[in-house]
């Protein structure tokens, strides 16, 4: 009798993480449009539950909703997504985990972006 | 077509309401003047390209003519309110099925074009390319 509450708090601890998965991604280095590749530390999130995909592309702003571009459960994973006013960008992850970030933004004197870094399955 | 239909069901949350109402026709002839290829210095490129939006609010990206030209549109990114430049962004997305490629096309109202391709199965496995686009009628009309 002692094991039935046992089993459903663990049902229900584990619960959260089955519904979300996602990846872990850090992009070490930033090529400009017209300019030079630097070293950078730039890392994102990107959540996949039952309501889409999110990205978390900045630590302390809301997650955006991004559009799956590859088929289901297949490598390569690619999505898209906006930032209000700001951005769209263009986000891929290969099978070995390396993986591309672009940025295209809306202010014209902010050039585009693309990152290179590795993502982690979370 | 899974693709699509994810298109489809994401696109609302991606749009901004105020755009979806508008359906101005445009078609502008574009320079890709420079292209970058993953980490290597960019180069001078030359590639002419056509953006187009129907009436129906489609988008084509022409190429070549052989090469497919029908575009999405995965956002649409309004000036701020009160600014002083022609800032709207509206990015279009092409995903080929096949080769897994996506390609980026983000035009802005000021003129200028930005295109990247991820190619996952391919080398370079990304390109980034830039340039200014004119509307076809001035464009005709400085000729």
């Amino acid at each position: 009798m002692r094991h039935l509450p046992l089993i459903s708090l663990c049902l229900l601890a584990a619960a959260p993480a089955m519904a979300e998965t996602g990846y872990s991604c850090a992009f070490t280095v930033a090529c400009e449009a017209a300019g030079d590749c630097v070293p950078a530390a730039i890392e994102i999130e990107i959540g996949m539950g039952e309501d889409g995909i999110l990205a978390f592309l900045e630590a302390d702003a809301d997650p955006l909703p991004a559009l799956s571009l590859s088929e289901a459960d297949n490598s390569p994973f690619t999505i898209a997504t906006t930032a209000p006013g700001a951005e769209s960008d263009l986000i891929t992850i290969h099978a070995d985990g390396t993986a591309l970030r672009s940025r295209h933004p809306a202010n014209p004197g902010s050039p585009a972006i693309t990152y290179f870094g590795i993502c982690e399955e979370t | 077509m899974m693709i699509r239909r994810g298109l489809a069901a994401a696109l609302p949350f991606l749009i901004p309401l105020p755009a979806m109402a508008q359906h101005v026709a445009i078609e502008r002839v574009c320079n890709m003047a420079v292209i970058c290829i993953e980490s290597n210095p960019c180069q001078d490129w030359g590639q002419e390209i056509h953006i187009t939006e129907q009436e129906d609010g489609s988008w084509r990206v022409l190429w070549e003519e052989d090469l497919p030209s029908d575009y999405e549109l995965a956002a649409d990114i309004l000036a701020p309110e009160g600014s002083l430049e022609p800032t709207r962004l509206r990015s279009l997305i092409f995903a080929n099925h096949e080769t897994q490629a996506v390609q980026m096309v983000s035009i802005a109202d000021s003129g200028h074009v930005v295109v990247t391709l991820h190619q996952p199965q391919a080398r370079p496995r990304s390109v980034t390319g830039f340039g200014l686009c004119e509307d076809v009628d001035s464009a005709e009309a400085a000729e």
